[in-house]
């Protein structure tokens, strides 16, 4: 099948959001990973593959890197920037994550390179954005998540504000960069002109994260972390419980639409004599979790917190398949794993990694299509594996210039 | 919205609560002619979350802040596609279409005779993404789901919590999000290769498959490395100090992850010990980490005496990355993203002002707008149906009579779900 994408090159020197640059080759670019010579700091993020540690084997590299080819290049020489230059002019789409202001500072800013290729859409992905007061601080997976409203709401009342268990931030950061730099690209389609995109992953997570800012806007509650709990209303209801091995997460919730289910769940608690008569007799379809005192959410929380904590995930979710109540198991990722829908869907993919001799299992692709299919072409580069075939093959560098760019440690 | 990147590509949103809807607003945001299409047997669930006040007020379904946050620039129609008028009103729609977009379980839209064969019948080159939860085959295809679903069954919740407590689901179910962005590239693919090869097509993208990818790394470490990703709170796997610390105002924190021994004599300075760098405890990044819980304890003791902001501005005026870990009410007042545009009030007619937020990009020619509140139900009724599709109204009035279209429910839902 024909990719949409395969005409494209994205030149991508993003260190902290390489899922960007994964989806486009995942779509079909030609992504050319270029890295400062010894490797992309990225590649010392663990885990790593068998627990050794080496750029070589890192799975959050693996991870996120697939389909690119990889090239190295020093870009504070000036060779390095010259031919920066050089290969801006052949790319479609550029990606990099270096703190605000350095691109300019090295003079490869967007006024250079999109000076030199007016149809160029340059992505920058910083923690703070461009401008503003923040734009110049620091910030890390954590740092962005605290600003961007997501601790403060996580975890338990009593503790402190909980970041998520996994880096994520700059996650959201690249893939709102990869929607914003389509969108320029369907305006470039239409006027062949680019543009510069401004991507801050505070805002993102912010944007992302918005609608518990309602509870301050419409109702003046200043919503705080809830841990087992969550907010409805004016109301919270217990949505995380320990079971006999490990836990789930359930929302009880009535109404015409969910009276039914739940009142299955209550017919199995009663026939092992665990539904005590106000539970039996409760009205589903007209209860309410937001509008009722929250005394009654409290009730069913005990109930059901009681009934659960002598059940297995596995029977739980089996049932609340069958009954259509929204129960689910926490996963671990070995539960994950042997999900069978996830196999059912043939979900998992494998790519052979010739360097360690040996086939790797990764999460599959993130949606399916009937045309332009989203498929991950091979794994994730070496460091500068292909320099030979970008300086020499493509970008026309003599076999001495790449031996004299290598020696002064350029490429 | 000419001069926007999609002005020109009208797009049928039959998506309902979160991921959908947030999709279907960032294409809107950037010049779509999004039409929300609900009917009055069924609207989309956040329209009954969150009234001003806490107050249903005579239309609830008219004045729920979460769906504004959601449904913005949209306009909105009713359908009754369970009648024969009804399906025959939604295709003719289709015909003028560029994307459909629904995220029910596979038999809902196989029941409306709407699913992907019958629109590229009618068609041929429609673009629908579907967005159920667990996907459109395997055995648990017809099984509804949230984002709490998402979270906790993509394994990301088992990871997440207080070091050796119990696991926690995040104050924000980000199961939502991630498969809504995912969804908007998708579809932008997509109409790129549309205009490439004339070519339509369907997508599908299973809420949780997307969720599990995002977290590649963690899945991965059991996969190659057998290994369980234990729950470490805020500390990370190999820096310190990477912590969450109190302040001096109630409830009061600021995040500070100094890796480096740079940031670290730094941070020494800034809290006006600079004799600590030398200590043996925490000379070096590994004698760090493995001395937390004391180096902890002492840069407690120093913010603990100053408010979250101070902190973060001492901090990082230092090189040090560190933030004020911001409360909704802060975020709304916070001056860098105000400098930034970042929020734009939206007035609702009937529910009052609702500030909004984004895009969350920002492009330099396209930047995108917020041009119109959430719709109430079936608002363009009459400028879609009549305007548009060139419905009489002699049978505009008859489709309200019969119930097939309207701006009331017929059983008012009050509830979430």
């Amino acid at each position: 099948m024909e990719s949409a994408w395969s005409l494209y090159r994205v030149l991508d020197l993003s260190e902290e959001a390489p899922i960007c640059g994964k989806v486009f080759a995942d779509l079909g670019a030609d992504v050319i990973k270029v890295e400062r010579p010894g490797g992309d700091p990225s590649r010392w993020r663990g885990p790593f593959y068998k627990d050794v540690v080496d750029p070589e084997k890192s799975l959050n590299w693996f991870a996120f890197n697939t389909g690119k080819r990889s090239i190295t290049l020093d870009i504070t020489t000036n060779d390095g920037k010259a031919i920066l230059k050089r290969l801006a002019k052949t790319a479609h789409f550029l990606v990099e994550s270096f703190p605000a202001g350095h691109m300019d500072s090295l003079g490869l800013g967007y006024s250079a390179l999109g000076g030199a290729n007016p149809a160029l859409i340059m992505a920058a992905i910083t923690p703070f954005g461009q401008t503003g007061p923040y734009a110049s601080y620091k910030g890390t997976d954590l740092i962005c998540m605290g600003m961007g409203g997501l601790m403060y709401v996580s975890g338990e009342p009593e503790q402190a504000p909980l970041r998520m268990g996994v880096p994520e931030a700059y996650l959201h950061a690249g893939v709102e960069a990869v929607v914003g730099m389509m969108m320029a690209h369907m305006h470039r389609v239409r006027s062949g002109e680019g543009q510069y995109v401004d991507v801050s992953a505070q805002e993102c997570i912010v944007w992302e994260t918005f609608h518990t800012q309602q509870f301050w806007d419409v109702l003046k509650i200043n919503l705080k972390r809830q841990g087992k709990w969550r907010q409805f209303g004016l109301n919270a209801m217990r949505w995380l419980y320990p079971c006999k091995d490990g836990y789930i997460s359930i929302y009880v919730l009535g109404g015409p639409m969910r009276a039914k289910a739940q009142r299955a769940l209550v017919e199995w608690m009663d026939s092992e004599g665990m539904a005590e008569e106000w539970l039996k007799e409760f009205d589903w379809e007209n209860f309410n979790t937001m509008l009722v005192p929250q005394e009654v959410n409290d009730r069913l929380a005990d109930a059901v917190g009681r009934f659960v904590q002598g059940k297995t995930k596995a029977e739980l979710f089996e049932k609340a398949l069958k009954n259509g109540f929204f129960l689910v198991p926490i996963n671990t990722p070995e539960d994950v794993f042997h999900f069978p829908q996830l196999a059912a869907r043939d979900f998992w993919l494998k790519l052979e990694h010739e360097e360690v001799g040996d086939v790797i299992t990764y999460p599959g692709a993130p949606y399916k299509s009937t045309e332009t299919p989203y498929r991950v072409s091979r794994r994730a580069p070496l460091i500068g594996e292909h320099n030979a075939e970008v300086y020499e093959g493509e970008l026309g560098l003599s076999k001495e210039d790449l031996i004299a760019l290598k020696g002064s440690g350029i490429i | 919205m000419s001069g926007l990147p999609l002005h020109g590509v009208r797009v049928i949103d039959l998506t309902m609560v979160w991921a959908g809807p947030l999709a279907a607003s960032m294409l809107a945001d950037m010049g779509a002619e999004v039409i929300k299409v609900e009917s009055r047997r069924r609207q989309d669930a956040v329209r009954y979350l969150i009234y001003p006040k806490g107050e249903p007020g005579e239309d609830p379904w008219n004045r729920s802040g979460y769906f504004q946050r959601f449904n913005r620039n949209k306009y909105g129609i009713t359908l009754d596609l369970t009648t024969r008028r009804g399906v025959e009103i939604f295709k003719q729609l289709v015909l003028t279409s560029d994307v459909v977009m629904e995220n029910f379980t596979p038999r809902v839209m196989e029941n409306f005779g709407l699913d992907y064969p019958v629109l590229r019948s009618i068609r041929p080159d429609i673009v629908m993404i579907s967005m159920p939860a667990f996907g459109r085959s395997g055995p648990y295809r017809d099984y509804l789901g949230f984002g709490n679903s998402v979270e906790a069954m993509s394994g990301l919740s088992s990871m997440m919590g207080y070091e050796d407590g119990p696991p926690i689901l995040g104050g924000v179910t980000f199961g939502d999000p991630v498969a809504g962005v995912h969804a908007a590239f998708a579809i932008l693919a997509a109409l790129h290769y549309r205009e490439r090869t004339g070519k339509g097509q369907h997508i599908e993208i299973a809420q949780r498959e997307c969720f599990t990818r995002f977290i590649g790394e963690a899945i991965m470490d059991y996969t190659m490395n057998g290994r369980v990703g234990r729950r470490m709170g805020n500390r990370h796997q190999y820096r310190a100090p990477h912590g969450c610390y109190p302040c001096k105002g109630e409830d009061e924190w600021v995040v500070i992850d100094a890796g480096s021994d740079e940031e670290w004599d730094k941070l020494c300075e800034v809290m006006g010990k600079p004799a600590l760098a030398q200590d043996k405890r925490f000379f070096d990044s590994l004698s760090r980490w493995k001395n937390q819980d004391e180096l902890n304890k002492i840069i407690s003791e120093w913010t603990r005496q100053h408010d979250h902001y101070e902190v973060m501005r001492l901090l990082q005026g230092a090189g040090v990355p560190a933030g004020a870990v911001l409360t909704n009410k802060e975020l709304l007042e916070d001056e860098h993203l105000k400098k930034r545009h970042f929020f734009h009030d939206i007035n609702h007619p009937g529910a009052g002002v609702f500030p909004q937020v984004g895009p969350p990009v920002k492009l330099s020619c396209t930047p995108g707008s917020i041009r119109m509140h959430g719709p109430r139900l079936g608002e363009h009724n009459q400028l879609i149906l009549s305007g548009l599709l060139g419905v009489s109204g002699d049978e505009l009035d008859a489709l309200v009579k019969e119930g097939i279209i309207g701006t009331e429910p017929l059983v008012a839902q009050q509830h979430f779900a």
